[in-house]
């Protein structure tokens, strides 16, 4: 190649190497960032299937916070996070401590743990609807302690307890793996230390790996709190958010409002509010990785 | 001696109630999953008996036939099929592209667009669900595989993915073949993708199950029974008046053979791969 020809060499493989990104960027633009900002326009605007969408300002978002169902879903979203993440902590951060004391068939409890999240949510959702039914599955259970037919779906006090065991059965084998994968990053000697201490089993527990678990917990947390604002599949499945607005989550809020009763300018706003929410999340995790240096 | 004895049976005891909690938990996990599966082949009126009937008395293995006789889980299935498949294929493809592009080209506004990637990425789909939809609409997608496959076909992560497996191949393969005179494109093909089979092995694999997976979008396109999926479809038939619920057992145990076959065969690299990637699609 000669030293002349090199620059146009040079250009067309720039564009080349541009050329081959447009088919995601025409993609990206229209299916993704596209939609994202419409919804940030729709948000300020009254928009219903009648009309064409009218600029009304804040108006949605002042609606937003006097409305009571979307206080109610914000309580319900909050109420579920909690219950559910801090079941699957300790459930998870049991289960992964046991599998990690070198036992036998270690990795067949592994995959039986960690099978249920392969599983698709609409499935598990549909045969857990099914166990609760009277006669299912788990009144079997129940009433084995004695314990008669719990409404677990139909009533406003159980159903959204109803609704976090299921998630916590179809979630906590994968985070107790994750729990697992932190634990073995521990060194032994710094176990072993502990040990010649005398340190109690407890108090080595809480004294020495909680804190050296750290990351991964937190990790666990800032994950989970976002995929349980995102997937309200079990709730549109197993209750429909009710009975009354017991189970309705944020996310099957805003379904409801733009899809079934076609208020699309207020869903929009309350997807906005949302996606500040997660954003928020997502900016902490990232934060804290480039802290920890992974 | 004997403190070693006694230190050697509490070890013993140790193990022994370690493996009994292991068990009681995968007992846990086990016990949904085989009284599905009995379930699924009993006769309607022993589905729901007091004690449960552990042995069915007699096996209905029609079952698993009925639902594509009476209703259209032939199509579900073959719609479920279609899509995972073609959304998969067409990610590979253009994500490989895009990821090429940013890991082994250096252009004006390369990295505006890493970072468009990035941002995309971190918003979740459900966010924009009610303008995407519109577009749709306005498309003419609604109720087409067009409107099923072509907004979900290239994720912002299958492009990073990408990208940061490319990043690691030495620049000199694309040179030697440039040298040879190979066209761009065929570079890319005959000499990238071949040596990017691991990185597009395990997408391949999580496209395909979140895609055989995915509720929410088909629930919104597709309104005609011809066009649902298997997850759409089967909480339109849990939603009947009359489900047979063992059928309903059955059409949920054809639901997670794909992603079974997949788990049992795949095990060790889908956990980790998952426990990797983070946050379920």
């Amino acid at each position: 190649m000669s030293e002349l020809a090199a620059p146009a060499y040079m250009r067309r493989l720039k564009v080349t190497g541009f050329l081959f990104f447009l088919p995601a960027l025409i993609f990206l633009l229209i299916f993704l960032l596209g939609p994202i900002i419409t919804a940030i326009a729709f948000s300020f605007t009254k928009y219903t299937i009648l009309s064409a969408p009218k600029f009304v300002g804040l108006k949605n978002y002042l609606r937003i916070l006097t409305m009571p169902s979307f206080g109610n879903s914000l309580k319900v979203t909050g109420i579920y996070i909690v219950a559910r993440l801090s079941i699957i902590l300790v459930l998870a951060f049991f289960m992964a401590i046991v599998i990690n004391q070198n036992i036998p068939f270690s990795s067949f409890f592994q995959a039986v743990y960690f099978m249920p999240y392969v599983f698709p949510l609409a499935v598990t959702s549909i045969i857990w609807k099914l166990f609760y039914r009277p006669f299912g599955l788990i009144e079997q259970i129940t009433s084995l302690f004695g314990i008669g037919f719990i409404p677990w779906l139909s009533s406003e006090k159980m159903a959204l307890a109803g609704i976090t065991i299921t998630t916590v059965w179809s979630a906590v084998g994968y985070y107790s793996i994750i729990i697992l994968a932190g634990l073995q990053t521990i060194p032994k000697d710094v176990l072993e230390a502990a040990v010649i201490d005398g340190a109690g089993n407890l108090k080595r527990f809480f004294s020495v790996i909680l804190p050296l678990m750290r990351p991964t917990l937190f990790y666990i947390v800032v994950v989970g709190t976002i995929n349980s604002i995102r997937g309200f599949t079990p709730f549109l499945v197993m209750t429909g958010g009710g009975p009354g607005e017991a189970t309705r989550p944020i996310g099957l809020l805003i379904y409801d409002y733009g899809f079934v009763h076609l208020r699309m300018g207020l869903a929009s706003a309350m997807s906005v509010v949302t996606l500040a929410i997660i954003l928020v999340f997502t900016l902490i995790q990232r934060r804290f990785y480039r802290y920890e240096g992974t | 001696m004997l403190n070693k004895r006694i230190a050697k049976i509490h070890k013993s005891i140790n193990k022994i109630m370690l493996i009994t909690v292991a068990s009681l938990f995968a007992f846990i996990f086990l016990l949904p999953m085989v009284y599905t599966f009995i379930s699924s082949l009993k006769s309607i009126d022993e589905i729901f008996t007091i004690p449960v009937q552990w042995i069915p008395k007699e096996i209905h293995p029609e079952n698993f036939i009925e639902p594509f006789a009476k209703k259209n889980f032939g199509i579900y299935f073959m719609n479920s099929v279609i899509v995972a498949v073609t959304v998969t294929l067409a990610e590979l493809f253009f994500s490989s592209l895009g990821g090429y592009s940013l890991a082994k080209f250096d252009y004006r506004g390369k990295n505006s667009l890493f970072i468009l990637v990035l941002v995309t990425m971190m918003v979740p789909l459900e966010v924009a669900l009610v303008p995407l939809a519109i577009i749709v609409r306005n498309l003419g997608w609604m109720n087409t595989y067009r409107g099923l496959i072509i907004p979900v076909m290239i994720s912002p992560f299958a492009i990073f993915w990408m990208r940061q497996f490319m990043i690691t191949i030495p620049k000199d393969y694309a040179e030697a073949g440039r040298v040879d005179g190979v066209g761009e494109f065929r570079i890319f093909l005959k000499l990238i993708m071949p040596m990017c089979q691991p990185a597009l092995g395990a997408l391949a694999i999580f496209t395909f199950m979140g895609n055989w997976n995915r509720l929410l979008w088909p629930l919104i396109v597709a309104s005609t029974d011809r066009l649902r999926t298997i997850p759409v479809g089967l909480v339109a038939f849990e939603g009947e008046f009359f489900t047979p619920f063992n059928e309903l057992f059955a059409m949920a145990i054809a639901a997670i053979i794909p992603t079974l076959i997949f788990f049992l065969f795949l095990r060790g690299k889908l956990i980790k791969g998952m426990a990797m990637v983070g946050i379920k699609s």
